[in-house]
């Protein structure tokens, strides 16, 4: 990692460089990115913003290896996946990054406990350390009693907090938020940024959403706009 | 992988009717094979006993070059001390000696190509079955000059119990004949036994044949017809200082037999093969529509990191897991239906209106013993297994290789 002006003197988790991504439909090209320059600090609770098409999930997706780009550098906690095979980008995901989707997407068949204990599961955690690290993350996430609980007899809401769960449970390098609250009513929504906020400032989890959300806007430390694929401004708040 | 088999497990029961309409599509499949199975096994064995016991033995001593080419000349010219030798190595079990005369029988109406079986009349009783098929008159005695007929021959000869036929046959030197007296009528069921074949006293023949003491086969017939193989080599090492003799297994001295049943079997597993190849074209399509299903949950998957083998895994252990119910209760639901009939047998004869059938000359009767072949139940059911498994690879690969981001858009 290294420290850039652009961090505030934080050690930058993720480091974009010259970033484009073009997508070709039948003999039209679309310019999702067009050139963007990012760096994101290690605690960081940013939001990407701007209206639809403007780029947002595109480089979220970029940033978390789930895309790869037309030109440019994405280098996560160190590690460049532009050069990386997809197995090594799926590994990197697998470890160092936590996804948080706007549809939840936690595995039906799978209770509260097992979503969250999945992650670790796959990282190879130990048996005892795994039970203890989802314990305690369900707790966090206000969701201790439900550990049973299937997603299908959970609220929106709590599948959310699920997801957060599983998102932080496996100590990622950086939490990827697509429109977390999009699905939620406003109450629940405020409680979820407040529950994220809440856990940036106690175990230091960095956070970047992509999101038009004004609850997380208002949440944000740092807000990212971008227009057209390009970052117009980067207004960091105190 | 316990948690990608807990998922497994659980996919199957997310829509259970579908999964339980495939695991009786497969189960139902393999329990009709291993029925048929059963079956083909239980005909086989009845063909095998009443082939053997009428025509051979367990085991089967001839002159050398009999088999190949079944001269009246080609005979045991010592066929009582090979006998002898043969109830000392083999105590538990029958030692029978047969002579075999092909020639013509002539009634004072009508005339018939026949082959004749000269036997013992009272060791042939604890052998094989011919005194069961006895339809008029009685079994033979002491009486060199009684014979026994089929009904075709004695309609065809046109005569009755106690009426005079003469066998005449081609002697060493000249045409010999002899007297007989029809002593008993039977029916077989099969054409050829009851148009052109009769038994006769063996010491009927061989004076026939003026060689009285030889016969053409000496046959030992076990209490274990699984012991064949064993009793085979064994008899090669008792008559190994008497020179021209071919000592056989069943299986040598009834190559058609073998012959047919090898054909029968290789058509009836192809049959049950292209049964297996529809049911697994079933199943495919199962599993990919629930892969379709899934495509959402299967990228979410691959997007937090999980690699695509072990997404590809989850598909294929649901593979495993319904492949490995689906036989066992496969298993069970033919086991149901073959342990008790094989007991009770299955009779066929209302369906084919007769009480015997006709295979490849042999009479068998229509009440089948369902028997299972426990060797080839179990691959069945590996089989099944197996196919299930196969079944689900392309739906997981096409898995696998889910791109995590399109994958997620889906609805």
């Amino acid at each position: 990692m290294s420290t850039d002006s652009a961090t505030n003197g934080t050690p930058s988790i993720v480091q974009v460089r010259g970033l484009t991504r073009h997508y070709t439909q039948g003999a039209l090209t679309v310019e999702a990115l067009r050139g963007v320059d990012l760096d994101i600090g290690s605690g960081e609770f940013s939001a990407l913003m701007g209206p639809s098409g403007s780029g947002k999930t595109t480089l979220l997706n970029l940033i978390g290896g789930l895309d790869a780009p037309t030109s440019g550098s994405v280098v996560v906690d160190g590690n460049d996946l532009s050069t990386m095979s997809p197995a090594q980008v799926s590994q990197t995901r697998l470890h160092r990054i936590g996804f948080v989707f706007q549809a939840y997407n936690l595995i039906p068949v799978l209770s509260a406990y097992e979503n969250a204990e999945f992650v670790l599961m796959m990282q190879g955690v130990a048996p005892a350390e795994r039970r203890e690290r989802v314990m305690a993350t369900l707790q966090a996430v206000g969701l201790d009693g439900m550990e049973h609980r299937r997603p299908s007899e959970l609220s929106g809401g709590q599948q959310q907090r699920v997801a957060v769960a599983r998102a932080i449970a496996g100590q990622p390098a950086l939490v990827l938020a697509d429109e977390p609250t999009a699905n939620l009513d406003s109450k629940t929504g405020h409680e979820l940024v407040d529950l994220m906020r809440q856990l940036n400032e106690e175990r230091g989890v960095t956070f970047v959403f992509a999101t038009h959300d004004p609850k997380v806007m208002r949440g944000a430390r740092r807000i990212v706009r971008l227009v057209d694929g390009r970052i117009v401004e980067d207004e960091r708040r105190g | 992988m316990w948690m990608l088999l807990k998922m497994a497990s659980r996919n199957l029961r997310r829509n259970l009717r579908r999964t339980l309409i495939t695991m009786a599509a497969i189960s139902g499949g393999l329990a009709l094979m291993l029925f048929q199975d059963a079956m083909g096994n239980g005909s086989y064995q009845e063909f095998i006993r009443v082939g053997v016991s009428t025509m051979a033995g367990h085991v089967v001593v001839q002159a050398d070059g009999y088999l190949d080419d079944p001269e009246m000349e080609t005979r045991l010219a010592d066929a009582d001390a090979i006998e002898s030798t043969l109830e000392r190595e083999f105590p538990d079990a029958r030692v029978v000696q047969r002579a075999m005369v092909a020639g013509l029988l002539q009634s004072p109406r009508n005339a018939a190509g026949v082959g004749v079986s000269g036997i013992e009349p009272s060791e042939e009783r604890e052998v094989s079955d011919w005194h069961e098929k006895l339809v008029e008159g009685e079994w033979l005695g002491d009486n060199p000059r009684d014979i026994i007929l089929g009904t075709a021959l004695a309609e065809t000869l046109e005569v009755d119990l106690g009426d005079k036929v003469v066998l005449m046959a081609q002697g060493p030197d000249e045409v010999t004949s002899r007297l007989f007296r029809v002593k008993g009528l039977m029916r077989t069921g099969a054409t050829e036994a009851d148009g052109a074949f009769a038994i006769a006293h063996i010491d009927a023949l061989t004076e026939l044949m003026e060689a009285p003491g030889s016969a053409h086969q000496v046959s030992v017939h076990l209490s274990d017809p699984s012991r064949s193989d064993a009793a085979t080599a064994q008899a090669r090492r008792a008559l190994s200082s008497t020179d021209g003799l071919e000592i056989l297994s069943w299986q040598e001295a009834l190559p058609d037999v073998v012959a047919f049943i090898r054909m029968d079997q290789q058509s009836g597993r192809v049959g049950l093969l292209v049964i297996g190849l529809i049911v697994a074209m079933g199943v495919l399509n199962t599993v990919l529509m629930s892969v379709m299903e899934r495509i959402r949950e299967l990228g979410v998957m691959l997007a937090l990191g999980v690699s695509p083998r072990n997404v590809a895994s989850v598909v294929i252990l649901e593979g495993v897991v319904l492949g490995f119910l689906s036989a066992a209760v496969g298993a069970a639901l033919g086991l149901a239906v073959i342990l008790p009939t094989s007991k009770t047998g299955l009779d066929f004869g209302a369906m084919m209106g007769a009480e015997i059938m006709e295979v490849e000359g042999v009479a068998i009767s229509t009440v089948i013993y369902p028997t299972p072949n426990w060797p080839a139940l179990f691959t069945f059911c590996v089989i099944a297994w197996v196919f299930t498994v196969l079944s689900s690879l392309w739906p997981a690969v096409h898995a696998a290789r889910l791109k995590p981001v399109d994958a997620m858009r889906h609805i």
